[in-house]
């Protein structure tokens, strides 16, 4: 007999055996594709006729239909049918009856393989196909009929790349069942080895990502591991691979899906080549065993015990309010959930790999080697003995820096790092770092004022900057750093520099031309919407923005100035950012005259003047300010009027016994919150306070940099007329914050 | 003809096979005696190439076995647990074979099932440990290869079931003109007594004064033939015990069988 005509024979007789198999694979591939398809478009095309004719459906739903519910039904089957069919195929080397038949057989191991091998992959390949064909001829049914019969090869290419990442997914989950079936000796030890091979890799990068911000103030991360993560955890990258195609981007960890199509696939042929020198070499007297792999099973001990021990301290935390850095007996719970999540890791993998009870206290010192290890790691992180939170590199290794805020963009996109423009002024960079790490360990730097204006009830709010610094020798890191409002002599340079004005705030010529709709806000509270028809008109607002951008930056980015009115422009197309608000102040003097020159002029005219002034009235709701944090002995009033309007006496003015005394805190009882107000009707005063107001216009985006501007401040015009304005924090004159307390008392 | 040399298998720290060195001629009925625990069957999976050998070699003639299709469609191993799919019949198990040794005898395979009266459609699930045995061993006669290797094949059969397991054997080995007989006769004519060991395989003899006891290789009627030529006061042909075989030699390698017992 020759070998061919053996293999053929051969499969024959082993497809004979898995007929349920066949019949299983052909009725999830019928409901997942043509019944599924029938279901979408019913009634033979009839229903989705009528929709074209209402105008509710295009041909692109039927080519979508390839790409989302198929993928996502189908894809489900091939995961599932992966998973069973590698189960099966070489389920007789589980079993001592069955290894003794086959291996007694006189075919060649290689022979073998290949014959289970593609059985299996035949077994969902030819009904898939099979079902895949009749749902291509309906779909091309059913264009024709819509009239689209020329869209009939797009059908044919989305099928086939659905076919494609069918065919990856499948192998992938396929190949690494096979390895389990092969390492092992009965189906426990092989779901026990193919859940730690196909997702051991993700769940330890997602375990150390859980601890590093569990534990690390300053982690931060792009995620930049996750790719290899991902195709170090088959089964995982499997599931990633549907859903990226089915869902665009969901899941996705790379940017670039072919490649990552390709990634997998080579994935998938390793996991193979490894299932087939796993098999060359199985000794068949491990059938009914557990595996005698020692060094993949103390591997696996290891790593699942360490993984253990480390879930179980995190787990023990959380149940502890995450206070296991500052609290002993936090620790001590947190060692416990450690040490016993780890002998019970470590102690029930023994008892599958032996298949015996009495084998949990078999490997002793392992057990507690791997304790230690899982404790060595927690105590690791909690201490931060890798000096993670503490690390500045030297001066002169520093190249670059990357910065980013959620609080400062002009649009409203996720921004990353990878995009941003970096900063190079190494002066600059150190003391930004250098204030960053010290943020994270106390207020060293807090001046006096800001300790006064926190005995008021003032937060000291933190802002947090994302930072990607790259050293001279090419390598990068992340972190996240906090920094206070008094911080702006670091912050400001690089928050206002070119770099990140560029990267956040510039108009470019790709975002101009996606622009297609404009809003107006004028500072009266009126609001046009405009379709983009002439480009110019924006390009000479932009133009004048950037300017601004470059000369102003402190008005573009942290609004400083009277804001006059908003332009937010709406763009078209895929990218980060799908609007953009340029808030106009009157320190952005190109921007207005670019507006000037386009006759919008009105856009950014103040509705109310000192002369038509009637009376201006500031009013303090007094319920915001209920359980604030305040000094004890202070005068509750006189704090909620302060922190509303962010006046605080100077530092010099407070005496110091007061300033001493302030080590105790207390809150701000309800009945103390009370509602107050005053009205100013002086014409003096009224020219005075006028000035600093405007209409209140909210910026998209808000950092503790942008001074606040305080609401509730009514213009009465001679008319009769109200208009509501603000006043930035820390502005309104000592004098009004006096009469406030008089005329409250 | 199948060699072994200096063959060795261990399972982790047990050593199954030390240093085993053996060889069988074709045209031979090999038993394997020993212990509990002895390494037979692990002796058997290794001949058939089951089991990689730790070192030495087997040798199926004058080829190695392991992995070797070629070699290993001379061997036929009827294991002591022998496989049988879930839902699977006898006609299954034909295929099964059928596909992988090429000289299957489907027409005797039904002959031997109806003989047995073992029925070809019904499912092997259904059937008692005695008929799986017999099954196994008509599929392994039916085989039609050099060399058939069974383990514990009368393990577990009740005396009935024996018996027509070990007919069964004769019957093929009849066939084959290879069966063993165990004949104890008087003779007065050593003459004859030598042409008929000339003439027939004689395995063993045993001699007690005028008794001699014989077990000799051929078919019934070779036998008869040669029983009639030496014209012996007194002789009858036994049928072969292979309980007796074992425990004599046991106590020939010191396995005092009777202390246990008694």
């Amino acid at each position: 007999m020759t070998s061919n005509h053996l293999f053929y024979k051969s499969m024959k007789e082993d497809l004979r055996h898995k007929v349920w198999m066949i019949v299983l694979s052909l009725l999830g591939s019928f409901l997942t594709m043509p019944i599924l398809w029938l279901l979408e478009f019913g009634d033979g095309g009839f229903q989705a006729v009528s929709m074209l004719v209402e105008g509710s459906l295009d041909y692109t739903r039927v080519l979508s239909f390839y790409q989302e519910e198929m993928m996502t039904a189908a894809g489900l089957i091939a995961f599932f049918g992966a998973v069973i069919v590698g189960l099966e195929s070489f389920r007789f080397l589980q079993q001592k009856s069955m290894v003794d038949t086959y291996h007694s057989l006189p075919i060649s191991r290689s022979c073998l393989f290949g014959v289970k091998y593609v059985n299996g992959l035949l077994i969902w390949l030819v009904p898939y196909l099979l079902c895949l064909m009749i749902t291509i001829v309906l779909s091309g049914i059913l264009l024709a009929r819509m009239g689209y019969a020329s869209q009939i090869p797009l059908v044919l290419q989305e099928a086939a790349k659905t076919t494609a990442v069918l065919a990856v997914s499948f192998l992938l989950v396929y190949h690494l069942m096979l390895l389990a079936v092969m390492l092992t000796g009965n189906l426990l030890n092989t779901l026990v080895v193919a859940v730690v091979l196909g997702g051991g890799v993700i769940s330890a990068y997602g375990l150390g990502i859980g601890f590093m911000s569990f534990y690390f103030h300053s982690f931060y991360t792009e995620w930049e591991g996750l790719p290899a993560a991902m195709y170090g955890s088959p089964g995982i990258a499997a599931v990633c691979l549907e859903t990226a195609r089915a869902n665009e981007g969901f899941l996705t960890p790379v940017n670039n899906y072919p490649l990552m199509v390709l990634i997998c696939l080579a994935v998938a042929w390793i996991l193979g080549i490894l299932a087939w020198r796993a098999y060359a070499g199985r000794a068949s007297e491990l059938a009914g065993r557990g595996t005698d792999q020692r060094w993949l099973t103390g591997f696996l001990r290891f790593f699942v015990s360490t993984l253990g021990g480390m879930a179980g301290w995190v787990f023990m935390d959380i149940l502890r309010y995450g206070d296991a850095g500052s609290n002993v007996l936090s620790v001590l719970w947190c060692i416990f959930g450690a040490v016993l999540a780890s002998v019970l890791c470590y102690g029930v993998m023994d008892v599958i790999f032996n298949l015996d009870f009495k084998s949990f206290f078999r490997h002793k010192w392992s057990m507690v080697f791997s304790v230690a290890a899982s404790l060595l790691i927690c105590f690791g992180f909690i201490w931060d003995l890798a000096g993670y939170d503490r690390y500045l590199p030297e001066r002169e290794q520093i190249r670059e820096l990357v910065i980013y805020s959620n609080g400062y963009s002009n649009n409203n996109g996720a921004a990353v790092l990878a995009e941003q423009t970096p900063s190079t002024d190494a002066e600059q960079i150190y003391a930004f770092l250098e204030r960053g790490i010290e943020n994270l360990y106390g207020r060293g730097h807090k001046p006096e004022d800001a300790v006064i204006a926190e005995m008021y009830g003032d937060e000291c709010n933190t802002e947090t900057f994302y930072v990607r610094v790259t050293l001279k020798n090419g390598r990068s890191y992340y972190r996240e750093y906090p920094y206070y409002v008094w911080d702006q002599e670091v912050v400001l340079p690089l928050l206002c520099g070119e770099a990140y004005a560029q990267s956040n705030y510039e108009i470019t010529e790709e975002l101009l031309e996606r622009c297609y709709l404009m809003n107006l806000y004028s500072s009266d509270s009126k609001e046009w919407q405009e379709a983009v028809e002439d480009v110019q008109v924006v390009r000479e607002i932009a133009e004048g923005y950037n300017r601004d951008l470059r000369e102003h930056p402190q008005a573009v980015i942290l609004g400083e100035g009277r804001r006059l009115g908003k332009i937010s422009l709406q763009l078209k197309g895929k990218g980060a950012a799908s609007r953009l608000e340029l808030i106009l102040t009157d320190q952005m003097p190109y921007t207005l005259e670019a507006i000037e020159d386009n006759g919008m002029s009105w856009l950014c005219t103040l509705p109310f003047c000192a002369e038509e002034t009637e009376s201006i009235t500031l009013e303090i709701d007094g319920s915001d300010y209920q359980y604030d944090r305040i000094a004890e002995g202070m005068d509750p009033a006189e704090c909620i009027i302060r922190s509303h309007f962010g006046v605080y006496p100077a530092a010099a003015s407070v005496q110091e016994e007061i300033r001493e005394e302030a080590t105790a805190w207390t809150t701000i009882r309800a009945e103390e919150a009370e509602d107050y107000r005053i009205t100013i009707t002086d014409r003096e005063e009224i020219e005075e306070l006028l000035p600093l107001l405007f209409p209140y216009i909210r910026m998209y985006r808000n950092g503790i940099y942008t001074k606040g501007n305080v609401k509730d401040i009514t213009i009465t015009d001679s008319y009769g007329l109200e208009w509501e304005a603000c006043i930035p924090e820390g502005t309104l004159p000592e004098k009004y914050i006096r009469r406030f307390l008089e005329e409250n008392r | 003809m199948i060699e072994v040399t200096d063959l060795q298998k261990s399972f982790e720290e047990i050593k199954a096979i030390d240093h085993i060195t053996a060889r069988i001629e074709e045209g031979h009925v090999f038993g394997l005696v020993g212990t509990n625990g002895a390494g037979k069957s692990t002796f058997l999976r290794l001949l058939c190439g089951v089991l990689r050998a730790d070192a030495g070699q087997v040798l199926v003639d004058g080829e190695p076995v392991y992995n070797r299709p070629a070699v290993k469609g001379k061997l036929f191993y009827i294991s002591d647990d022998m496989f049988f799919f879930k839902t699977g019949t006898p006609r299954d198990m034909a295929k099964l074979y059928a596909t992988y040794y090429p000289a299957f005898d489907r027409e005797r395979f039904a002959r031997l099932l109806g003989r047995f009266g073992l029925d070809m459609g019904r499912k092997v699930n259904t059937f008692s440990k005695g008929m799986k045995k017999q099954l196994a061993v008509i599929c392994g006669i039916c085989a039609g290869t050099k060399y058939l290797l069974c383990d514990e094949t009368f393990d577990g059969l009740d005396p009935v079931m024996r018996q027509a397991v070990k007919a069964l054997f004769a019957r093929d080995l009849d066939d084959m003109k290879l069966s063993l007989h165990k004949v104890q006769c008087v003779v007065k004519n050593q003459a004859a007594l030598e042409h008929m060991k000339k003439n027939l395989e004689v395995v063993t003899v045993d001699q007690r004064g005028m008794l001699y006891t014989f077990t000799v290789r051929g078919t019934r009627e070779q036998v008869v033939e040669y029983m009639e030529l030496l014209n012996p006061v007194f002789y009858e042909l036994l049928p072969l015990s292979l309980e007796e075989i074992f425990i004599s030699e046991t106590e020939v390698n010191g396995y005092d069988i009777k202390s246990l017992i008694l």
